[in-house]
């Protein structure tokens, strides 16, 4: 596994991303006090703390960088003590910063739980309480030194006015508490973080299962697929060797039956065609897109159904604003989708009437509208049209269509990003749009 | 014209059937075998104009591995082969991929099952008279 995808991994270098902020308000901060504030703080051993404190940040950069170059051990039990040593020496430093800054009489003791959290979220529970229980002896330790004057105690003159390290009331109840406070945080934390991660493994292993099934449903279809399409191709091919070899030798009858036989053969596979196509669409929700010419693509759709458009005397008009070229997505599924709502236009329209084709660029999308002068659809049908298998009630019930190209089509510009609608009077005409992203 | 010689190797008798009739329907000069073993066998034997052939049979994709054995002997190099295939459109990846380095071979075409027998007669036209010179 990359070292990179580690959880571990992701803590380290977070870990180093905030250090480099911290260094920075330490600088900001003591800045202000002193400068600002007029807070008495020990502003040179400050900005030398954090100086040590920004070479140490480096040095941890350059350890996790060189844990992940080498390729000759695992990087997990380096990382984690590359994280607890980041740990320690940030409640180090903090202790330092209090020292210099007031001691326990500073607010800013209170980051200690922050980092106590941040702790529990890296660290297994076990590392987390002896890292929290190290802080707290360091904390106690300084309390305990400047109380006894072994350290000498930096007062936050302008800030704090009693001196509050020397009140043993004061130091008891602030011990007391913020001690059951950093385990109860620590405990809560951990508590949390092994919930969610019983939930990331739980959901890591839904995943795989749903692959491996997905799998076998992929290889189920293509089974499937298999078979039916060879049946359908020895029917066909016998149905057309038939077909050759009987003419003028039968009667009409025979031979509409024949006739019959072979063109609901050819629906039935034209649908089985679809009804896999759609499946395929449905189950993949991707494409091997590249940029093509939507122009040319165009042109060579309203060509090739220039013989369906001729046999009914329909002229079909093209209309392509000069900005409307280069789309991106995937070339044969947006012919399909233009040769789909261009063939139902022509198969619907009127003997003799028009279809006409626009395609021009609106913002950053192609815009295409196909409007035909067919029956129209219903008010009460325009939201089911891009259903699967739906079928216009006004219009005759021939044996040729299939009632999913609609529903192919809304599925070819839904997985481009794009949206396919209708606007329809019935008697009167049809407008198909759809947009594709540029 | 001359009368070009087709091999049809399907596991499917039904369909080696009508192909036969259909293709001999247009003139040509039709053997078939039901399994890659004795196509092969044929194949060396006739030495036919192009080769029909089917991907799935007895086992998966054994008429691609055909494909591909008789291609890479240099003396087949331009022999027109029609593949028919049940699953180009379908999910199989490894499928789809199997096909991809197998129409870059020179001469080969790709028919999807089922077809008319108009865009079969068409495939086979094109593949034997765009290749063999006379």
């Amino acid at each position: 596994m990359d070292p990179k995808n580690n959880r571990i991994y992701r803590f380290a270098f977070w870990l180093i991303q905030l250090r480099w902020l911290g260094v920075l308000c330490i600088i900001l901060v003591t800045f202000i006090s002193s400068r600002l504030l007029e807070i008495s703080v020990r502003e040179i051993s400050l900005y030398i703390l954090s100086a040590c404190f920004l070479f140490l940040n480096i040095l941890f950069y350059f350890w996790l960088r060189r844990i992940l170059q080498r390729r000759d051990h695992d990087p997990a039990p380096w990382l984690r003590i590359l994280t607890n040593t980041q740990i320690f020496a940030d409640f180090l430093a903090l202790t330092v910063m209090l020292h210099f800054s007031g001691g326990v009489e500073n607010p800013f003791i209170i980051y200690y739980i922050f980092h106590m959290i941040m702790a529990s979220i890296v660290l297994v529970p076990r590392e987390s309480f002896i890292q929290v229980t190290l802080a707290l002896l360091m904390i106690g330790i300084l309390s305990l030194f400047e109380y006894s004057g072994i350290l000498p105690h930096y007062a936050l003159e302008g800030f704090v006015s009693h001196n509050l390290y020397q009140s043993e009331k004061y130091l008891m109840a602030t011990g007391i508490i913020f001690m059951s406070t950093s385990y109860m945080v620590v405990y809560i934390t951990t508590t949390i973080v092994k919930q969610s991660r019983r939930h990331e493994e739980a959901y890591t292993k839904a995943n795989k299962e749903l692959q491996i099934k997905d799998e076998i449903k992929n290889e189920y279809v293509l089974r499937i697929t298999h078979d039916i399409k060879g049946h359908l191709a020895v029917i066909q091919g016998s149905l057309n060797v038939l077909h050759k070899k009987s003419k003028g030798s039968f009667n009409q009858e025979f031979m509409e039956f024949l006739e019959t036989a072979s063109q609901r053969t050819s629906v039935l596979i034209r649908f089985v065609k679809n009804l896999l196509y759609l499946t395929k669409l449905k189950l993949s929700n991707e494409f091997v897109t590249a940029s093509f010419s939507v122009r040319e693509s165009l042109k060579k759709v309203v060509a090739s159904l220039e013989p369906e458009a001729r046999e009914k005397s329909i002229k079909v008009s093209l209309e392509i604003d000069e900005t409307v070229n280069q789309i991106t997505g995937f070339k044969i599924s947006i012919e399909e989708l233009i040769a789909n709502l261009l063939g139902n236009a022509i198969k619907y329209s009127e003997q003799k009437s028009q279809v006409e084709v626009r395609a021009k660029q609106v913002r950053d999308q192609v815009l295409v509208e196909i409007l035909d002068k067919g029956p129209g659809i219903p008010s009460g049908e325009i939201k089911l049209v891009f259903e699967e298998f739906y079928r216009g009630s006004n219009i005759q019930r021939d044996s040729e269509g299939t009632g999913l190209g609609l529903a192919i089509a809304n599925k070819i510009v839904k997985t481009h990003g794009g949206r396919l609608w209708v606007e329809s009077v019935e008697g009167e005409g049809s407008k198909f749009c759809f947009t594709l992203p540029l | 014209m001359k009368n070009y010689s087709i091999l049809i190797i399907d596991d499917d008798k039904d369909l080696l059937k009508s192909l036969k009739a259909i293709l001999e329907g247009d003139n040509y000069k039709v053997s078939t075998a039901h399994d890659a073993k004795t196509g092969l066998n044929m194949f060396n034997e006739h030495k036919p104009d192009l080769l029909l052939l089917d991907v799935m049979m007895d086992s998966d994709l054994e008429g691609q591995r055909l494909a591909h054995s008789l291609k890479s002997d240099p003396e087949n190099r331009d022999l027109p082969i029609l593949i028919i295939t049940g699953m180009t459109d379908t999910l199989g990846v490894n499928i789809r991929d199997a096909f991809e380095d197998i129409e870059q071979l020179p001469n080969v075409h790709m028919l999807d099952k089922p077809f008319e027998s108009d865009e079969l007669l068409t495939s086979v036209r094109q593949l034997t008279e765009g290749s063999v010179i006379e």
